[in-house]
């Protein structure tokens, strides 16, 4: 009785204690102040929304550049940005944006609807040949805008100051997750115009962060922005840094002259390890996916269903982890398991050693293949080590494979041109929705560079896929993704092999930051302690 | 000379043609759909042919090449594709930065090679002389990538006696370790070198006859001798400055000092043409302008050397 009293007693404390501290920490005020180090890997060089390529610059531009809406910092899903809220018609083609009242620019001037519709309509420009064009191009009037027949997107209208209306030539899901790209931020035409072609160099625009002092190639400052519609952020500023090597990297964050960094592989043991960054390291699961895909067109594995099975459930994708540190988790299907359409989380390497060799025998080798395939990939370090494995996995059904590491570039024209017959191969989504990775690489209006590599063509798929993009429910088009992962499950033109998980470090006293599931790491939220 | 320099200079410029032709070639059968890189990962194709016509790349290849040239002879270097900014300012602004590593790092190592080379040579079979051809031949073999993280672990790490990276301006802290790296090969190649120099000048009748009529040591060293072993440190020091101007980009990269190597490798890395063309063209002329230094520098040096009748190149 006693005893059971005592630890009744104990447990009381222990809740009320753990309760206690969780409310400690809840209510620990972010400070405001202070300057965060951070790095890129090059001069970002540019950050006019009409030009933005590359990771330098988007890990730098999110947090300047903001448009109607805005990612949420583990990258997983958008948040309002200037838009406050917004209704899409019932038909999915009219999206009505309401704006906020008194969200600045960083030049002071008030953000209004207006500056959309010019904003959009410079990245649509052909003069401006912008890489982003093609995110708008659903607009109503947007093929008869760049051929110059019209001098406005007639699809962009604004009602007043504060309510946007965009109509759509066909329902279109994703485009609200699109609206969240850098590219597609809010830029005051008054600013374009005073600085013309150099206007990447002073960005103005109506995100978090206004851009500061710029030493080209060596740092570059953003400073809070005082006038941010959702109030400054706590950091005073963000020191980007330019550090190329990964190793350099490590070395100032142990010298604690860089607040964040990527883990390289050397140091992920002592550095995960280590107490004093219990709190401090960070994992993101990030929207990739890699596999090993079969080229649909070309034989023996185009029509040999059975064959690229084997290949399949000969792969010891459990090694691969191993390799990776675990910084990567299996994959059975294309979507991840958190994601819109995603399904049971895969928690095993699919291989089945026996289960390979019985679908050699079906696909009509039980013997094996004498031809030798060349599996081509980008010469990245890891790819080479990882493709040792599986070498010595197709090995044991008779399937033998050479390594064709290239050059990136080299890669990308063979493998997106087909001319290949089995090779390594990844998707990463450029938006939070299911759609960034679906539709590129199971559509067949996709096959060749814009992602479908495999040259998949299944015409059950693509109407689902069209079916899913057109579809504003939700529920609706989780089951239809799930569906259409599925199906490609069954012809298999990708035999899935991992999805990365990117692992971030921060110093102690960085509060609040979270690596980005589409690695772009924005600061508003975060806070430093010291 | 006036008359020398001038043949030099105007002989350079079919070299330069030939240089541009020959960039302008190697680029562009890079693998790769240059419009299809500008455009990034999953662009349509109507987003890809725009950006092929507003940049001319679909224009036959020797069109391209003759608006390149034309441009280039107005000092233009064009637009960059990646980050469209002005190349020309671009390069202005990273090239004077490895020139000014370059220097140092010269400094550096000529400062270590000479003193060790002389000593070597003037204490010839013992110790000290072992040590210094053994150091020459450590200095040439060590690797840079290996040796700038050693550096960096030791001297930035452990002692934290200098910042693991980045960039400052004057004589400062952080040009120390990529000096290093880079000047150590350096200072190895100088030290063998100005020891085999100053072995053929000590036993010459002139230093004997300056011992002779009695000068000291120092004197007959510091002025007769190095002056006359200058000849092959010199034609050293030229071409090493030309090799640590184009291949500082390793030490670059480590130490991220943001000079013309890092340019011309991020150029590459995003395929962009023109800022490619333009880094590879600008280290080209300097090259040239080097070797045209060094030569006239010989006949300063060595009055024996009379520059107009060497011709040629």
């Amino acid at each position: 009785m006693n005893f059971r009293r005592m630890l009744a007693l104990l447990l009381v404390a222990m809740l009320l204690a753990s309760g206690v501290s969780a409310l400690a920490e809840d209510t620990a005020e972010p400070k405001y102040g202070g300057t965060l180090v951070a790095y890129t890997s090059a001069d970002p060089m540019n950050f006019d929304p009409a030009t933005q390529t590359s990771w330098d610059q988007t890990i730098v531009a999110a947090n300047i550049l903001e448009g109607l809406v805005r990612l949420n910092p583990e990258g997983t899903g958008i948040e309002p940005g200037i838009a406050e809220d917004w209704s899409v018609s019932e038909d999915g083609l009219v999206w009505t944006f309401n704006l906020r009242h008194g969200a600045k620019f960083h030049n002071g001037r008030e953000v209004v609807a207006q500056d959309f519709k010019y904003s959009f309509e410079r990245i649509a420009d052909p003069e401006m040949a912008s890489n982003a064009a093609w995110k708008l191009n659903r607009l109503v009037g947007f093929d008869a805008y760049q051929a110059g027949e019209a001098e406005e997107i007639t699809g962009i209208k604004v009602v007043d100051d504060y309510t946007l209306e965009l109509t759509l030539s066909q329902p279109f899901a994703p485009f609200i997750s699109m609206l969240a790209s850098a590219s597609l931020a809010v830029v005051p035409q008054e600013a374009v115009e005073e600085y013309g072609e150099d206007f990447g160099l002073y960005a103005v625009s109506a995100g978090p962060f206004t851009l500061g002092e710029w030493n080209f190639g060596q740092d570059l400052t953003i400073n809070a922005f005082e006038d941010y519609w959702a109030g400054r952020p706590y950091l005073d500023a963000v020191k980007f840094r330019v550090i190329n090597d990964e190793n350099t990297r490590i070395v100032e964050f142990d010298a604690q002259t860089l607040d964040v960094a990527w883990i390289t592989p050397a140091h992920y043991e002592r550095l995960t390890t280590d107490p004093t960054y219990a709190d401090s390291i960070g994992y993101a699961y990030t929207l990739h996916t890699a596999f090993l895909m079969f080229n649909m067109e070309q034989e023996p594995f185009g029509s040999n269903k059975a064959l690229r099975e084997a290949v399949f459930y000969a792969m010891d994708t459990q090694a691969v982890l191993e390799l990776l540190q675990y910084r990567a988790s299996y994959a059975d299907r294309l979507l991840l398991p958190d994601m819109l359409g995603g399904g049971e989380p895969c928690t095993e390497s699919p291989r089945n050693i026996e289960l390979a060799k019985e679908k050699m025998a079906e696909a009509g080798y039980p013997d094996g293949i004498d031809e030798v395939f060349t599996v081509i990939t980008p010469a990245w370090n890891n790819n080479i080590k990882i493709l040792e494995i599986y070498q010595q996995n197709l090995k044991e059904i008779g399937i033998n494979i050479e390594i064709g590491a290239m050059d990136t570039t080299a890669y990308n024209e063979a493998r997106n041109s087909g001319n290949y017959k089995i090779a390594w191969g990844n998707v990463v989504a450029g938006y939070p929705d299911p759609d960034a990775m679906i539709y590129p690489t199971f559509h067949s209006s996709s096959i060749g560079a814009s992602g479908n590599y495999a040259r998949y063509n299944n015409p059950e798929v693509d109407a689902l896929i069209d079916q899913a993009r057109a579809s504003t429910n939700e529920e609706e088009r989780d089951t239809l993704y799930q569906q259409i992962d599925n199906m490609v499950l069954e012809d298999m033109p990708y035999a899935y092999l991992d999805h990365n998980i990117y692992v971030d470090i921060c110093q102690p006293y960085v509060k609040n930051y979270c690596p980005s599931a589409l690695d772009v790491s924005t600061y508003h939220r975060v806070w430093i302690d010291k | 000379m006036f008359k020398y320099i001038l043949r030099r200079i105007l002989i350079m410029i079919p070299v330069l043609i030939g240089l541009t032709v020959v960039v302008f070639l190697l680029v562009n059968v890079l693998p790769g759909d240059t419009a299809r890189i500008i455009a990034g990962d999953y662009a349509d194709e109507a987003t890809v042919e725009s950006i092929r016509q507003s940049y001319g790349l679909d224009k036959p290849i020797h069109i391209q090449y003759i608006e390149y040239i034309k441009k280039l002879l107005q000092g233009d270097f064009g637009r960059s594709y990646h980050s469209r900014r002005q190349i020309a300012k671009e390069i202005q602004n990273v090239f004077p930065k490895t020139i000014r590593l370059a220097l140092a790092t010269e400094l550096f190592s000529v400062a270590i090679g000479i003193i060790l080379g002389m000593a070597a040579a003037l204490r010839r079979g013992t110790i000290l002389d072992r040590i210094v051809t053994g150091f020459g031949v450590l200095g040439l073999s060590i690797p840079q990538f290996w040796f700038a993280l050693i550096l960096q672990l030791i001297f930035a790490v452990t002692l934290k006696w200098l910042p693991p990276s980045g960039y400052g301006v004057g004589f400062d802290q952080y040009i120390i370790l990529p000096a290093i790296t880079l000047g150590i090969p350096s200072a190895g190649m100088m030290a063998r070198v100005s020891r085999t120099a100053f072995l053929e000048v000590l036993p010459q009748n002139y230093i004997r006859t300056a011992y002779a009529k009695g000068l000291k040591a120092h004197i007959v060293i510091w002025q007769h001798a190095l002056k006359n072993a200058m000849i092959p440190i010199l034609s050293l020091i030229g071409t090493d400055i030309s090799r640590l101007i184009t291949g500082t980009m390793i030490a670059e990269s480590v130490f991220s000092w943001p000079g013309i190597g890092k340019y011309g490798y991020d150029a590459l890395f995003y395929k962009d043409m023109p800022a490619l063309q333009a880094t590879v063209l600008v280290l080209a002329v300097t090259i040239c302008v080097i070797n045209l230094v060094v030569d006239i520098l010989y006949g300063i040096v060595d009055p024996r050397v009379h520059v107009g009748q060497k011709g040629g190149l």
